[in-house]
């Protein structure tokens, strides 16, 4: 086990910079996530880490050990690679012993590691096999056993579940937590999946454009993104964005536009001063509308009309698409609410959650 | 499962035979002293091994398929490797090696006759050549064809640069290299039978040459036959390891 540092990390594939001054600091023990879409450099920072890839500028420590110059094979890492990289001309025990006969195990002890992490994983039975003659999951199970043998300090996880369908990925998800729970490795976890961050990271990492965004717990996140882009990443369905006019009226603050006028909290308003008569963006989530005839309690401020256009009914909830003026917005609704398609309604926005951005940086303003 | 798809492979040769029987018997051909009947071959194929002509000839054949294209895929082998696995190396000779390896192996015949004369060194060399360079060409496609994803996972996992080449890349490089092995065995009999035939004066070549100004068809037909059947075992037989060494993982 082990804490995990990069500092002032940069790597460049020609003039492609893949990862951009990438500060982090992973503490003994902590499931970290790095999340992002395709191309973002998830997998660039992680094999900077393992050693597979050299840095350009920076350093990176493993415990106190600063690592650049040493080699993958020293650094005391456990990788699990996206299509899990086995030996097809090894069965399951070859592939799962390779790390241990490497480092001259004695072989009654190999057995007995081997045996156990096997069991551990539900492939005791596979051990003869070859990988061919698995399925996705249990070649999935044995490349994870391979990399928990070798007892690393610290294991990489590059998109493991991406090739499971999607029942087994949310099975895996919580066997791998389960894992991390018993074993307590420090543990870097790759994946383009919001919703994968979410449910696994103790802290998640926002990156785009080899940037890293945001860092915190996943929850914090959520309610706090700091930009607009990390914003409309987490959560599913996307936040609704929204141009508008920030206008104060009898020393009140309002969201404007042509749909619709929304009054901001008083506690924000002080917040956003400097916006007065500015354009910035509306940022709220599909879970944070309403139809007004659900809703007991509301302020009548923070009302507004459209007419419905799409639902999307998913049995717990409907996503309903909404339209007003040249504001297409979702939200997520009971089921139980009847509403009517290509028939207007009202709907409340809860502004106590809604977040306004900056139109030029799309910094969060609040 | 195998032995079944041999045992009806079989039917059609016999049917052939049959009908090669049938027709020269029947003398359905005029001037049938150019296409003797099956059983005249097989007569003179027993003679000529009763005499030792035809087994002299194999043997000398023989040998020099076995010494040359054991040395040339030996060879071929552990310069592949070395290329396919040290850029640096592969830098160095691939554009010399891209240069020599379209000139057919029969091309180097009378360059080889001025530099090493008609001895036994001739058509052995002939052999090396034969082989060498394909075998060179798919071993260094094998080892280049290994995922790199399997490569970069043993570094992880803590294997040396060495132990990576055999543990990992030489196994999974094990199938194309044998694809080289094996077109290059059946080559082997093909060159050596034209070398003989153009340039030395033993081995199973030179004997078809030989019934040629003789005029004796049988005779032709019977080397042909040892020709094929040779090509044919020497490619089964690597066939076979080939199968034996990979078909459970792949
Ligand atoms: N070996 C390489 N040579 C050149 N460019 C590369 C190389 N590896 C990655 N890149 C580039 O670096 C950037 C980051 O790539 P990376 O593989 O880290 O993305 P990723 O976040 O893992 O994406 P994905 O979700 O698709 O796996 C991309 O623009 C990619 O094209
Ligand atoms: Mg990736």
């Amino acid at each position: 086990m082990a804490e995990v540092h990069l500092k002032n990390v940069n790597k460049n594939f020609g003039k492609v910079m893949a990862v951009k001054n990438f500060n982090l600091d992973i503490k003994d023990g902590e499931f970290i996530v790095l999340v992002g879409p395709s191309g973002c450099g998830k997998t660039t920072a992680l094999r900077l880490i393992a050693g597979l890839e050299e840095i350009a500028a920076g350093d990176i420590y493993i415990g106190d050990k600063l690592v650049n110059d040493i080699p993958p094979k020293n650094r005391d890492i456990a990788m699990v690679f996206q299509n899990y990289a086995l030996y097809p001309h090894m069965n399951v025990y070859g592939n799962m012993s390779f790390g241990l006969k490497l480092r001259k195990f004695p072989k009654k002890e190999i057995n007995t590691i081997v045996n156990r992490t096997a069991n551990l994983l539900g492939i005791g039975s596979l051990l003869n096999r070859k990988p061919k003659e698995l399925s996705g999951g249990q070649r999935q199970r044995v490349a994870l056993g391979r990399a928990i043998v070798r007892d690393p300090k610290v294991f990489l996880f590059d998109e493991p579940l991406s090739n499971l369908d999607a029942k087994l990925r949310t099975a895996m998800r919580a066997e791998l937590l389960d894992l991390h729970q018993r074993l307590k490795t420090t543990t870097i976890y790759v994946t383009h999946d919001q919703m994968e961050a979410m449910t696994m990271g103790d802290r998640i990492v926002v990156m785009k454009d080899g940037l890293i965004q945001q860092v915190d717990a996943p929850q914090n996140i959520y309610e706090h993104p700091v930009n607009k882009y990390v914003a409309g990443f987490i959560g599913s369905p996307s936040m609704n964005f929204l141009p508008c006019k920030l206008i104060e009226k009898d020393s009140k603050m309002y969201l404007v536009n042509k749909g619709f006028s929304l009054r901001v909290p008083s506690n924000k308003a002080r917040i956003s001063k400097d916006y007065v008569n500015k354009e910035v963006i509306l940022g709220i989530r599909p879970e944070h509308l309403n139809a007004k005839k659900a809703v007991r309690d509301y302020d009548p401020e923070t009302i507004f009309t459209a007419s419905v256009w799409v639902v999307e009914p998913l049995g717990l909830e409907n996503i309903v698409h909404i339209k007003n003026e040249k504001n297409s917005i979702i939200c997520r609704l009971d089921p139980h609410i009847i509403l009517k398609i290509g028939q207007t309604d009202e709907f409340v926005a809860r502004m106590d959650l809604a977040h306004v951005f900056d139109k030029e940086t799309e910094k969060t303003i609040f | 499962m195998n032995r079944l798809k041999f045992g009806w492979g079989i039917l059609p040769v016999a049917i052939f035979l049959a009908i090669w029987e049938g027709v020269s018997r029947l003398n359905l051909i005029p001037g049938h002293f150019f296409f003797p009947p099956l059983s005249t071959v097989m007569q003179e194929f027993y003679y000529l091994i009763a005499n030792g002509v035809l087994t002299d000839n194999f043997l000398r054949s023989l040998v020099r398929v076995l010494i040359g294209f054991s040395a040339g895929s030996v060879a071929g082998i552990g310069m592949g490797i070395m290329m396919g696995y040290k850029k640096t190396v592969n830098k160095a000779l691939y554009p010399i090696i891209s240069l020599l390896y379209p000139i057919p192996a029969l091309g180097w015949l009378p360059i080889l006759m001025l530099w090493v004369g008609i001895g036994e060194i001739l058509p052995i060399m002939i052999i090396f050549i034969c082989s060498f360079f394909p075998v060179i060409y798919n071993t260094i496609t094998g080892i280049e064809s290994v995922d790199k994803k399997l490569i970069k996972a043993a570094k992880t996992l803590g294997a040396s640069d060495r132990h990576i080449l055999y543990t990992v890349i030489l196994p999974l490089a094990l199938p194309n290299i044998f694809t080289g092995l094996r077109l290059e065995a059946g080559m082997a009999w093909r060159v050596i039978i034209a070398a003989e035939m153009v340039a030395i004066p033993t081995g199973i070549g030179a004997l078809l040459m030989r019934a040629e100004s003789l005029i004796r068809v049988d005779i032709i037909i019977v080397c042909l036959m040892v020709l094929s059947a040779m090509c044919f075992l020497f490619e089964r037989f690597f066939l076979c390891l080939e199968l034996k060494l990979t078909q459970k993982w792949r």
